[in-house]
């Protein structure tokens, strides 16, 4: 046999097993690719459906907290798919070994491919100076060429991380109609809250707007009524700010964190489009002001009552149209009473609930007190001394002023927590049981006033 | 067998040969079938075998077995501390020519031979052992001035007496590394002990079949080393085999392993002293063509050299005393690093 017709012999049957090896390593590479794409997709997809999931149906925070677990779950999740991934890819020798390994080849494949990358076994298979033994290896492994079929070695084409995808695709679409109601239901549905609402002051619950909130309210009130509300704020913002000290740093966070979160939801959702302002219009009558004098331990009006209430106000709204201090929204009141009536209204400032949870415990006639103890700080000034107009006795009737204010007041339509529940958000209370050395805190009498010392005192109270 | 076949054996004549005298070995030898392998491996992949085992577990019966079935000339040597090297590779002695005249000729030791059987060779002193170690490496003996070559085959089975260590001149590492692998013989078991009585104790002693004949075999014994010779490691193999042997190096151990404080490297690190030399290396590749060749494959695999990586590097490291206070022996070790080096490549 010339050595000629030896080396192309040769050359062909290493080519043949080479090019198995070859076709080997391309499958094991494509499932490779396969395992790293699908694995990603399957990760951005069901972790963009949870995120959008989160962001229409979670407060802020939670929404901040779970998104961020899951967003960082994903990126982890990435990171180690694709470094599985980048591994499981293979060159011409991992290939080989990996076919020695499942074809029990003990290690033909490697060293034969091996041997090709080092020296060429292609061109000297033939030659005279070949390895003795080099022949025998190739016929022998040749011999075995059935074992080492890419579709024995590597059985199925497509890669089981399909699965893995097709599951994430199936949740998705699972989760997509929650995700569209509350795209649809969670921001401020202006269509179905009235632009104007009229409520009275001892009907509003106060509290400091959510970073995260910008529903924007123009409030409009009289003079006197403003001055309550700048003072039931002041005493809220008093009680609140003694708590906040110690945790202001972590407020502060949680604030902006809030608000981060809430322009994150909003943009989701698509919640920036739909923002509208409302109008409220605050209201201090004299006939409500008889409601506050009532004793705290007056039975409190039943439910049926309460709802009554907003109509009761419109027909009072309507005896006093001929007030020169109308409130100067008055065309609008025939909408606004309407709307009173209607369920929406209630739910944007909770007025039967705001009154019911602060009754029962106080007899206090001051209306300034009333007004702190619907907003939840009674009981640290006892209201006495609260309103210098009012220092030394009740005061008289209020007067209607047509003055204005903007106020960032959180009124959005609820359609869980609050009104669900039938209840306003109340701080819990915490009680301390007295040591023997303290008695209970009990509201001092009010004591005559010498005639002489009432200029001065008055000053120090204006003050 | 014809001319042909003497020059260039085949995988088969290498697997048959084997076998054949492996199953002549067992005639005698009852029992020990992985030293017996191991023994032959080491001769074939042309090394030289340590047997350690205590006094009557046929260490000399093995090797003179080996040099019937191989039909190769067999000497013994009785190892004390009198023992001077003179009587190991021979000396020069007066002689009378035809002429009448005196003269000084060499007179050839017991080392001339193909196999040689050093017993207990720790009771000779270090000199005498190292006139042995100069046969075993070089092939050849230096007396009064001149260089004598030895005849190939040579193969040289030491034994070691575990026991008894009172007198004993313990081998160095220096010369332990010049042994290819080294055998532990142990006790047989109840069903050996039982088939070596009736073997033994019976009229008739069994009969060992060579598998070459006088004149033929030492040529052909030598093509078969060289075929072994030409078994192919893929670079990746051998690359394995480096790995493991650098892994038994406590200042080398940290490189082998992806992990930092892997099984192994704490094993190393803590109870070697010194770890094996190249030669381990080289037992490590010639051990697992040999053991190819019995397989049937002109390539070695990475399980060949994990088969044989116990005998090839066990003598090879020295443990220090932390290793001897927690009981741990080389074996164990070889075992740790041998299956952390699988492990990262593996991973």
């Amino acid at each position: 046999m010339s050595s000629g017709f030896k080396s192309r012999r040769a050359d062909e049957k290493v080519g043949r097993i080479l090019g198995r090896v070859r076709a080997i390593r391309v499958r094991i590479n494509s499932l490779a690719w396969q395992y790293l794409l699908f694995s990603c997709f399957a990760l951005a997809i069901i972790s963009a459906a949870v995120v959008l999931f989160a962001a229409v149906s979670l407060s802020p925070l939670r929404f901040l907290a779970a998104g961020g677990a899951v967003v960082c779950v994903a990126i982890t999740g990435m990171l180690y798919v694709v470094q599985r991934g980048w591994r499981m890819r293979m060159n011409q020798s991992q290939a080989a070994a990996a076919a020695d390994a499942r074809a029990n080849l003990k290690g033909r494949l490697e060293t034969i491919v091996q041997i090709e990358q080092r020296s060429h076994v292609v061109s000297i298979a033939g030659e005279d100076d070949a390895p003795l033994l080099l022949p025998y290896l190739i016929e022998d492994t040749l011999a075995r060429a059935d074992d080492f079929e890419a579709g024995r070695i590597e059985g199925g084409r497509i890669s089981k991380s399909i699965w893995p995808f097709l599951a994430s695709v199936g949740v998705s679409l699972l989760l997509a109609p929650l995700i569209m109601r509350g795209i649809r239901n969670g921001p401020p549905n202006t269509d179905s809250v009235p632009s104007d609402i009229t409520m009275r002051l001892n009907e509003l619950h106060l509290r400091p707007a959510d970073p995260g909130s910008d529903a924007d309210i123009e409030v409009q009130t009289d003079a006197g009524t403003m001055r309550r509300i700048e003072q039931k704020m002041a005493a809220d913002n008093g009680q609140a700010g003694q708590g906040r000290e110690s945790s202001g740093n972590m407020d502060k966070m949680l604030d902006s964190a809030r608000e981060f979160a809430g322009k994150l939801q909003r943009k989701l959702a698509g919640g920036e489009k739909q923002k509208a302002l409302i109008n409220l219009k605050l209201t201090d009558e004299g006939e409500d002001q008889n409601s506050l004098d009532r004793p705290r331990n007056a039975p409190l009006p039943d439910a049926n009552h309460r709802e009554d209430e907003p109509a009761r106000f419109k027909r009072e709204q309507g005896n006093r149209a001929d007030d020169s201090n109308q409130l100067p929204l008055a065309h609008n009141q025939e909408s606004s009473n309407s709307d009173a009536d209607s369920g929406d209204a209630q739910t944007t400032t909770h007025p039967s609930e705001n009154s019911g949870a602060s009754s029962g415990d106080s007899s206090m006639k001051d209306s300034t007190l009333s007004a702190n103890e619907q907003s939840g700080s009674g009981g640290a000034s006892h209201g006495i001394g609260a309103d210098p107009d009012t220092l030394f006795g009740p005061g008289g009737g209020s007067k209607l002023g047509n003055q204005g204010f903007e106020i960032a007041i959180e009124a959005r339509q609820m359609t869980e927590g609050a009104k669900s529940a039938g209840h306003a958000y109340l701080p819990p209370k915490v009680r301390t049981p007295l040591s023997q050395t303290q008695s209970p805190d009990e509201p001092i009498a009010r004591a005559s006033i010498p005639a002489d010392d009432r200029a001065a005192i008055k000053k120090v109270f204006e003050r | 067998m014809n001319e042909h076949a003497l020059e260039i054996p085949t995988v088969g004549d290498f697997a048959r040969v084997f076998r054949h005298v492996q199953a002549e070995i067992h005639k005698v030898i009852i029992g020990h079938e992985q030293a017996i392998e191991e023994l032959l491996i080491a001769f074939f992949g042309g090394g030289h075998v340590l047997i350690e085992g205590v006094p009557g577990t046929g260490k000399t019966t093995l090797v003179k077995t080996l040099g019937l079935a191989l039909n190769l000339s067999f000497n013994r040597v009785q190892f004390t501390v009198d023992l001077m090297p003179a009587d190991i590779t021979g000396t020069r002695v007066i002689t009378t020519a035809e002429d009448g005249r005196r003269e000084f000729t060499f007179q050839p030791g017991p080392v001339f031979c193909h196999v040689l059987l050093g017993d207990e060779i720790n009771r000779a002193t270090p000199k005498t052992q190292s006139a042995l170690l100069e046969a075993m490496a070089e092939l050849q003996v230096t007396a009064g001035g001149r260089t004598h070559q030895l005849r190939p085959p040579f193969f040289v089975m030491a034994t070691l007496n575990p026991i008894e260590m009172e007198g004993t001149y313990p081998l160095p590492e220096a010369q332990l590394d010049r042994f290819l692998f080294k055998v532990s013989l142990s006790y047989p078991d109840e069903d050996q002990l039982v088939r070596i009585i009736s073997a033994t104790t019976g009229p008739e002693e069994a009969g060992v079949e060579p598998a070459f004949h006088a004149d033929e075999a030492a040529e052909r014994i030598e093509a078969l080393k060289r075929l072994v010779r030409n078994v192919i490691a893929a670079p990746g193999v051998e690359h394995y085999a480096a790995r493991i042997v650098r892994a038994t190096q406590p200042q080398n151990s940290r490189f082998v392993s992806s992990s930092p404080r892997s099984v192994h490297e704490d094993s190393v690190d803590r109870y070697v002293a010194f770890g094996s030399s190249p030669r381990g290396a080289q037992a490590l590749i010639l051990g697992a063509k040999v053991r190819a060749l019995l397989d049937g494959r002109a390539n070695i695999a990475r399980e060949d050299i994990e088969q044989v990586a116990q005998s090839a590097l066990a003598h090879r490291i020295m443990l220090n005393y932390a290793a001897h206070s927690d009981a741990v022996d080389a074996a164990q070790v070889i075992d740790r690093v041998v299956k952390s080096v699988r492990a990262a490549r593996a991973a």
